[in-house]
């Protein structure tokens, strides 16, 4: 792979490119240059939240801005980490990959669809909504899901009171079926920023440790 | 927190009705959504990009999702910050010839190109480019790109916004700030809907 730097935008002729939506971890790469370690000073130490995620392209380059990049991975971090009550975690992953599948970011679907099939245990399922789309056809609760997080997706809004029906009548409480709309919500901002600021790579193969 | 925030606001929603609490079922998410927002909106930083230019993107940005629950605010927002009338109704005019329907592009990905689809770029009129200037209408087109058809983002959209003299930092706050309104929008169209479903 051979950088072509041309001011301070960087293209990749070469990049080894994904064919399709995967389920295998991808790599990223940046258009725009990250900041250098020796640029950082305590603000974009305190945006990076994680300071081991300074060695990576993409939150390198989004501490360029730390207060908004903070304020991001926190709403990250609880809309899909926060496990007290609502929806269980790995329907707010599927939420995040059918996002992902409709706005057409790969590299958020590899990632996000992974953690669906490790919390759900259902790779097949997911596996059929990257093949397929999101009219794949898996069980009443998740094509319910898959089809609400398509609706609050495309422009215009889709989203409307028989998604919520449907959810209600399977169940859904008020936070579970806003945990939905938060996860589905914020892949429209995760998306937005993974395709716009770079692109993903099928990273070389390493070797493999012993187990 | 207890005070209402934007989308409190923006939803009418008030300290203790079940649309509160459902947002109050979520403190860190209720909490950070708005400190994002001021973070976009209130920067403490000015260096990337001026206020008055952050609301003039997100005034077209919310206008062209056609009617949502916090357009009123950014127009009352982007009015405080910009009086000239002829900017406003420029503004106006590009989200009226720029609304088309999305997620649309063309994909990279080889095995995905039977679900390239097509539509309208935005390309902003000369005459409203004048008003606008350059800087500004590239911000636009390019918040129109992420909107519409963020697959189709390349290094040769990000090389339009460094023709015209934006830094890496300013297009970083640019795609924070039109990817948030993106959330943004859709948080607030969501808690709208769900409540409209309520029978009490």
């Amino acid at each position: 792979m051979t950088p072509h730097t041309a001011d301070l935008v960087t293209s990749y002729p070469d990049l080894h490119r994904p064919d399709g939506f995967t389920q295998n971890g991808l790599g990223w790469v940046p258009w725009l240059e990250p900041l250098s370690p020796a640029e950082f000073e305590e603000r974009h130490w305190n945006g990076l939240v994680d300071r081991a995620r300074a060695q990576m392209p993409y939150f390198a380059l989004l501490a360029h801005e730390p207060e908004i990049l903070a304020a991001r991975t926190l709403t990250d971090f609880d809309i899909f980490g926060n496990a007290d009550g609502g929806l269980p975690l790995a329907e707010r992953e599927l939420a995040a990959a059918t996002v992902s599948r409709v706005n057409g970011c790969v590299f958020c679907a590899s990632v996000h669809s992974r953690n669906a099939t490790r919390l759900s245990g259902r790779g097949d399922d997911v596996q059929a909504l990257l093949d397929e789309g999101v009219t794949v056809r898996t069980d009443a609760r998740w094509d319910a899901l898959i089809e609400a997080a398509r609706a609050l997706t495309v422009t215009p809004n889709e989203f409307g009171p028989a998604h919520i029906a449907r959810l209600t009548e399977l169940g859904l409480t008020d936070v579970e079926i806003a945990d939905a709309i938060a996860g589905a919500a914020f892949f429209n901002w995760a998306n937005r920023l993974m395709l716009s600021l770079g692109e993903p790579e099928v990273p070389a193969p390493r070797q493999r440790a012993t187990p | 927190m207890t005070i209402p925030d934007v989308l409190d606001r923006a939803l009418d929603i008030s300290i203790g009705d079940r649309l509160d609490l459902v947002r109050r079922g979520r403190p860190a998410t209720r909490s950070n959504v708005q400190l994002s927002y001021q973070s976009i909106f209130e920067p403490a930083f000015t260096g990337a990009l001026s206020v008055p230019e952050r609301f003039a993107v997100a005034v077209v940005v919310v206008r062209l999702h056609g009617d949502t629950p916090l357009t009123a605010h950014y127009e009352q927002q982007f009015a405080e910050a910009e009086s000239r009338a002829e900017i406003i109704q420029t503004l106006h005019d590009v989200s009226d010839y720029g609304r088309t329907s999305g997620p649309f592009g063309q994909f990279r990905e080889p095995a995905l190109a039977p679900e390239s689809t097509d539509g309208p770029r935005l390309e902003i009129r000369s005459g409203d480019r004048q008003v606008l200037g350059d800087e500004l209408s590239a911000l636009l087109e390019y918040a129109h790109l992420l909107v519409f058809r963020p697959r189709e983002s390349a290094p040769a959209e990000l090389q339009k916004l460094v023709d015209v003299g934006w830094t890496t930092g300013e297009i970083v706050a640019v795609a924070q700030l039109v990817a948030f309104l993106s959330f943004q929008i859709r948080v607030a169209v969501g808690l709208t809907v769900l409540r409209s479903t309520w029978k009490d």
